[in-house]
């Protein structure tokens, strides 16, 4: 979340009450006195998804991860501390080809030990985009609605299940699993209109806090690697000729120019504090046609010929949307 | 959104045993699978020996398409597996290919980073052709371009693009035809060789 | 005169020039898989002896090819078809088993839509060992069982375009921000496929 993009009295209010939530989460944690747990349970939605956001950032916690996406099991092994001031994660999955993804703030390096490579992953620095920002909690809630479901016992954990449905069926619903102590999100579910299960995250063993640094640590001395970073520049759409109109409550977060296979590609990354999507332009293929693409569990993409230019829109999002982002795309002077 | 495999009655009427309807599916994909196995082999000669060994496999295959993709997408295959079976026959591969990028061809269809050297008078053609195809629509009236487009480009079915403008279907069918005609009359000096050929 | 374009099988034509439109109407549908069959039969037919019919079924296929992709001027064979049919003719005829139903829609994509097949993919409980926290500030690990949960199958794409995607999905992962789960959920999302350089 930018913060310098909130206006001032958000910014004072956001903080004072994140103050209070986390000197409660620990009081709670020490104590579990009556008042703290009154606290949690006197919570409003904005509330909790302010607490989740925030412990997802500020919190050390390891553990294995189970992530289910139709009929594959993924585990991983993932680490995270907060240093104070910035996130540090590492991502060690433990299916497939070795990999690790190790994460200080908005870099993510990618190692892919058979080819010695270090990929760095980097997001554009916040400072190129004044004014943007991340959904707030508050935003998140104009397009969802929140229902503080009921408490579950997930392992030993008390949990707190929230259930969070889109207001428009434009999008996904999610039901979380937060661990009413700590905040930190357990579990989750990504639904669809119908009610089915499109992927699953859920931690099969976590420890809080207590965390060992070294543990960021790679599996691989990487000295020697060949390193190469994704090229990114910021751009302006309306500047590079297009009108793109993402569904209500999807504010840009950044709009670049990469390369990719087929040459310089244009994408704007959309979010709505749940969901992010991307709008990618770039030139059409000889053969290309307009189509939709096959689903990844919660993920689906929609490519579109628009003239001598492929729109492809990528994101956690359902088919239709998908598709609809992609219509509306439109071409503007020259 | 519901797809339908244009190419289905055709299809089918071949399965009840007619190769006359063959005919019209060879005439219709032999322009694309030219194209496709170019890529692979870049002789003109022996690209047209293959694509005429691809659509017999085809066509002796046929039986066992049950219309699970559509009817292309199981022509590529067998166009692609019978390039690969001919060029290790001959002892060869494609020239600058490894396995993984004829890998990437099975995968999809980038018509532009696999493609031979394009001849200069083959790079106008394709000039004058777009040209041409753009002139066409452009002068087209909106009804008839939005109809052509809606099922040329985004594959929409009569029925979908019915609903899409607010039409009943006979007209949907009428556009589509009529664009295609005016599209039509603009290529034709471009793409006809030999009028007394049937095809 | 133009034919009754909301009824154009019932058109009535005579004259050459009509009849020949008629044709390329029929033609037109035929190719977007959009005639009855019983016209369909009977254009296949014609199609047998019918030059100028052949030439503008190839002509109309042109169309769509052409708007696609301007390559289509390229690589022309004269001839071709005749080749193949005269192939053909020495091939004995298939014919698919009668038992098949006869099929009025079919899916391109398998794309899940109505009546998607859910396919139950239950996860057994994973219980592990607990672990004792060394420091005294930490809460103490506990194990979870995993919960079993119903998760929709994607279907099984035919042609699977995943070297495509999966740069799609790179890129849109590395500027993607998840607020609520771990950073790190978009990178087993997307099963970590990485953009590296791309070749020259």
């Amino acid at each position: 979340m930018q913060w310098f993009a909130l206006p001032r009295w958000r910014r004072l209010s956001s903080a004072v009450l994140l103050l209070a939530l986390a000197s409660l989460a620990q009081a709670q944690e020490r104590t579990g006195s009556a008042a703290g747990a009154d606290a949690v349970d006197g919570r409003s939605a904005e509330q909790w998804l302010q607490v989740v956001q925030q412990a997802a950032r500020r919190l050390d916690y390891s553990g294995t991860m189970v992530y289910q996406q139709g009929n594959e099991v993924r585990m991983s092994r993932i680490v995270h501390v907060f240093d104070g001031k910035v996130s540090h994660e590492r991502l060690q999955p433990m299916d497939g080809r070795p990999r690790e993804f190790i994460r200080r703030a908005d870099e993510v390096k990618c190692l892919i030990p058979e080819a010695k490579r270090v990929v760095i992953e980097r997001k554009t620095r916040a400072e190129s985009f004044p004014g943007l920002a991340a959904a707030s909690a508050s935003e998140l809630l104009q397009h969802y609605s929140v229902n503080i479901a009921g408490r579950e016992r997930v392992g030993g954990f008390d949990c707190q299940v929230l259930e969070i449905r889109p207001r428009m069926g434009d999008r996904y619903g999610y039901r979380l699993w937060v661990d009413r102590a700590s905040g930190l999100l357990l579990r989750s579910q990504t639904i669809n209109d119908r009610g089915e299960v499109l992927e699953q995250m859920a931690f099969a063993e976590v420890r809080i806090g207590g965390v060992d640094r070294e543990q960021l640590k790679p599996s691989w001395p990487t000295d020697g690697w060949k390193v190469d970073e994704t090229a990114h520049r910021p751009v302006d759409m309306k500047e590079q000729g297009w009108r793109l109109a993402p569904p209500s409550g999807f504010k840009p977060l950044y709009t670049v120019r990469r390369p990719m296979a087929s040459g310089p590609a244009l994408q704007a990354v959309y979010s709505d504090g749940l969901a992010s999507l991307s709008v990618f332009i770039e030139p059409a293929a000889a053969s290309d046609t307009s189509e939709a693409l096959p689903r990844r569990g919660p993920i689906n993409a929609y490519a579109r010929r628009v003239g001598d230019s492929m729109v492809t829109v990528v994101g956690e999002i359902p088919a239709e949307t998908a598709r609809a982002v992609a219509q509306a795309v439109e071409r503007v002077g020259r | 959104m519901s797809e339908r495999d244009a190419d289905w009655q055709l299809v089918e009427r071949v399965q009840r045993g007619d190769k006359r309807a063959f005919d019209l599916l060879v005439a219709k994909y032999q322009r694309k699978l030219f194209r496709l196995l170019s890529r692979l082999i870049r002789d003109p000669a022996e690209t047209e020996d293959v694509a005429q060994e691809a659509f017999i496999k085809a066509y002796r295959a046929l039986p066992n398409f049950r219309g699970e993709s559509a009817f292309y997408t199981w022509l590529y295959r067998i166009a692609i597996n019978t390039a690969k079976n001919y060029l290790v026959a001959q002892g060869r591969r494609a020239p600058t290919q490894t396995e993984t990028e004829i890998e990437d061809a099975e995968n999809f269809e980038d018509g532009d980073s696999l493609r031979t050297e394009d001849t200069p008078d083959r790079m106008l053609m394709s000039k004058q052709v777009a040209e041409a195809v753009n002139r066409a629509i452009e002068r087209l009236p909106e009804e008839l371009r939005t109809a052509i487009v809606l099922r040329e480009l985004e594959g929409l079915s009569y029925d979908e693009i019915a609903v899409s403008m607010n039409c009943p279907i006979g007209t949907v069918r009428s556009r589509i035809f009529r664009a295609r005609e005016a599209v039509a009359e603009e290529l034709r000096p471009l793409l006809e060789t030999n009028k007394d050929r049937r095809w | 005169m133009n034919p009754d374009p909301v009824h154009p099988s019932h058109s009535v034509s005579t004259s050459p020039a009509g009849e020949a439109d008629d044709c390329a109407q029929r033609l037109s549908a035929l190719l977007d898989g959009e005639l009855d069959s019983e016209a369909c039969r009977a254009l296949v037919e014609r199609l047998r002896h019918d030059e100028e019919a052949c030439r503008t079924w190839a002509l109309l296929n042109c169309v769509g090819d052409a708007m696609r992709s301007a390559d289509v001027a390229t690589f022309h064979s004269a001839g071709f078809v005749a080749r193949v049919s005269a192939a053909l003719e020495r091939e004995p005829t298939v014919l698919a088993p009668a038992a098949l139903p006869q099929r009025s829609t079919v899916r391109r994509w398998l794309l899940p839509g109505a009546g998607a097949a859910v396919a139950a993919a239950v996860l057994i409980a994973v219980g592990l060992p607990s672990r004792q926290a060394s420091s005294p500030d930490a809460t103490i690990a506990k194990a979870l069982p995993v919960p079993t949960a119903t998760v929709v199958a994607a279907p099984v794409p035919v042609i699977d375009r995943s070297p495509q995607l999966e740069r799609y999905l790179a890129a849109h992962r590395e500027l993607a921000e998840p607020t609520l789960m771990p950073h790190s959920t978009p990178y087993v999302r997307t099963s970590g496929a990485v953009l590296m350089q791309e070749k020259r």
